[in-house]
């Protein structure tokens, strides 16, 4: 997997070496007015994210933010800093704007780019008294063109070098199986926990972010993959229904770990424990065996109800007690739905 | 008086956008690189300077999020400071020789990308070194001139990012507990009902719990991630990473409240009290949230007689085998989430004063 992965690295430098070589080459052997506007555009959009669904969005975002931007900064120099230079003054403004709803908005590059091509050809003008009399109209259409034939060149370059060492649909793999490696670990901990009465601290707490992590990690994968040029847009309900039940077993196994900070009364025997044990064994292995992907599957629901036989359901178990066991069979089930739609995943 | 009204209807907005003033710092940090370098070429106006100086900083000062450590984040600016040198001198000084700008270009950015500073610094060093192609002075002695540009940028970068840690840091900590309790406070209000009837149409439950999933990493990030320099600022983390614990307790407790809307009218029938009592935690989590904001000892209200009541009538619901498990769920709920609150108000009764 690691080789992979560095090939894959390899594979994508030269990809973006490619690209903004040749955004270069045709700017400066064709010598366009703002020729380095493609190299750049080529440039910033690989800034925001490798993965090819990102590009093909930023691509868009970008030529549409410039758009924008550059009839902003024309309106701007036009009616209001050639009436009064002084409103050239809050440019750092809008250098602060750019960046703040930037973040603001999760990272939405397209208002970035709108600030920042403004911007840039404010602070330009403003800068270079070669080019206070400019007609930005004018320089804002060779922009715009450069903008455009910038985007052709990374597109081509996106489709035709080493197309998928830029696709997430390997990390989107990746990513699954160490999400199920960690669900695995957790159930574990809390389940040893519970059966020894003890509290979970606060330095547990990584543990439990790093499995939501990867969820939010995951998901924000997913939404770059639904952006790829080829994508079998009839598998996005089958990654639905992942991601779905990657979000139930987060909250399951937050469940958990409440119940067992609030215990209530335990009234369990040996016996109870050693079915909690192996059911939490079950329960982890089924999670390792999601993870190496194994074609044979006997239910966990299964499983787990034969280990409990209606244990669950005695008569003298406290509410928590009850609430755990169910909290696990909730996960088991999970587990079975995920590997139920593992397997009509064509690449997992 | 309209203005007033909307200046604090944005505040409002804008907290609840960005509860941990990330963006403000984020912004802030890109910025002040930017107006320093703005400031130097006001100032002193350096022979040749360009829109590289004052660009530049800014941009990589975006960089400095992607690690939570010092090292790091002086690591990561300083590989894209160096990347960025070498690049423009080189294309400085082979100015004339357009095919070997080509190579030099495609050079730096391969091996950038496939150097261990990894691909964040990279790709922005990238997109800097095409920027001075454009630059109309050429020449080695051009080349070393940006190279003094760029250490000063450098040094701005520095000093931009230890005085937005100095100056935000405890104020984004106050304030993403801040966000992080009213999120769980209103998630609670629209599933239970309690409160204003407004508050309770105005989101779905599913898009609060979202966000107190969003808030709650961001909080993390911020309060026990994040390594802070000053000394402080250690202390400020480590008094409000015990009050994040109570809030991840209480976003957790409230996991067990999500079907509260189907047993709605079972739980009206049975246990009519629990009503009172979701009324009494909105307003224990209220006092919390003031208490946060004022950093003043929260007001404690004795409310043991209605609980116990509400006991003996949960209680006797469930010795009538009335209620079924996922009603006891949110009994369960309420019961873990008036511990916890009680915790934390024993807990800001000697430490409110402290963050």
């Amino acid at each position: 997997m690691a080789a992979d992965k560095n090939t894959r690295k390899y594979h994508e430098a030269f990809k973006i070496a490619v690209a903004i070589t040749a955004g270069t080459f045709i700017y400066q052997f064709f010598q366009l007015p703002y020729g380095h506007w493609m190299p750049l555009a080529i440039a910033f959009i690989y800034v925001g994210g490798k993965t090819q669904g990102l590009v093909m969005k930023r691509a868009n975002d970008r030529f549409l933010g410039n758009l924008f931007g550059l009839l902003f900064a024309g309106l701007f120099a036009s009616l209001l800093m050639s009436w009064d230079y002084r409103w050239g003054y809050i440019l750092p403004a809008i250098w602060f704007g750019a960046f703040y709803f930037y973040f603001l908005m999760d990272y939405w590059y397209f208002i970035r780019q709108v600030f920042l091509s403004a911007f840039a050809v404010l602070l330009v003008a403003i800068m270079n008294p070669a080019h206070e009399n400019l007609n930005l109209w004018e320089t804002m259409f060779d922009r715009m063109i450069c903008v455009v034939f910038g985007g052709i060149v990374l597109l081509i370059c996106e489709f035709t070098i080493f197309r998928e060492s830029t696709s997430v649909k390997s990390d989107i793999i990746e990513m699954a199986g160490k999400f199920f490696y960690d669900c695995s670990e957790y159930i574990i901990s809390v389940s040893e926990r519970y059966l020894k009465k003890e509290n979970i601290r606060y330095e547990f707490w990584p543990e439990l972010a790093s499995v939501s992590e990867k969820y939010s990690a995951g998901k924000k994968l997913y939404s770059s993959l639904e952006n790829e040029l080829g994508h079998d847009i009839t598998q996005n309900v089958h990654y639905e229904k992942f991601y779905d039940q990657m979000r139930k077993i987060c909250g399951l196994l937050r469940s958990m770990k409440c119940i067992v900070n609030h215990p209530g009364e335990y009234n369990m025997t040996e016996g109870d424990s050693m079915k909690i044990r192996k059911a939490s064994d079950v329960l982890s292995k089924s999670f390792k065996a999601l993870l190496e992907q194994k074609t044979q599957w006997v239910s966990v629901r299964e499983k787990l109800l034969d280990i409990f036989r209606g244990a669950p359901y005695r008569e003298n178990a406290s509410f928590p007690e009850l609430l755990f066991t169910e909290k696990m069979m909730e996960t088991a089930d999970c587990a079975d739905k995920m590997h139920e739609i593992l397997s009509s995943l064509p690449h997992a | 008086m309209k203005i007033l009204t909307f200046s604090r209807d944005l505040r409002t907005y804008l907290l609840r956008c960005d509860p941990g003033l990330l963006c403000l710092a984020g912004a802030l940090r890109c910025t002040l690189p930017s107006l320093g370098a703005l400031f130097v070429w006001v100032y002193f106006k350096p022979p040749h300077s360009d829109i590289l100086l004052l660009m530049t900083p800014g941009f990589l000062a975006i960089l400095a999020d992607l690690h939570h450590d010092w090292k790091g984040k002086i690591r990561i600016v300083f590989a894209a400071f160096l990347i960025i040198a070498i690049g423009q001198f080189g294309i400085s000084v082979l100015y004339q020789t357009k095919f070997l700008i080509l190579i030099w270009l495609f050079l730096v950015t391969f091996l950038s990308f496939i150097s261990p500073s990894g691909r964040q610094p990279a790709a922005y060093a990238s997109a800097m070194c095409v920027i001075s192609l454009s630059f109309s002075d050429q020449g080695w002695h051009m080349g070393v001139n940006r190279i003094i540009e760029l250490i000063i940028g450098f040094i701005a970068v520095l000093i931009s990012l230890f005085a937005v840690s100095f100056t935000l840091s405890r104020f984004q900590m106050r304030s993403i507990l801040r966000g992080f309790l009213s999120e769980i406070r209103f998630y609670f209000m629209s599933v239970t009902g309690s409160g204003k009837p407004a508050v309770f149409f105005a989101r779905q439950a599913e898009e609060i719990l979202r966000n107190i999933a969003s808030v709650s990493l961001k909080a993390n990030n911020i309060i026990k991630k994040e390594e802070y320099f000053y000394r402080e600022n250690i202390l400020s983390s480590e008094k409000a990473s015990l009050i994040l614990n109570y809030l991840h307790s209480f976003s957790r407790d409230t996991l067990f409240l999500e079907n509260f809307r189907e047993q709605r009218e079972l739980i009206e029938k049975y246990i009519p009290l629990t009503f009172p009592v979701s009324e009494s935690i909105t307003q224990r989590l209220a006092g919390l949230l003031e208490s946060l904001k004022k950093s003043f000892p929260p007001s404690i209200t004795d409310c043991s007689a209605l609980y116990e009541k509400w006991r003996e009538e949960y209680q006797g619901a469930k010795n009538r085998k009335e209620l079924p498990p996922s009603a006891e769920e949110i009994v369960y709920g309420f019961e873990c989430l008036i511990k916890d609150i009680c915790e934390m108000e024993k807990h800001l009764q000697n430490k409110a004063s402290e963050l």
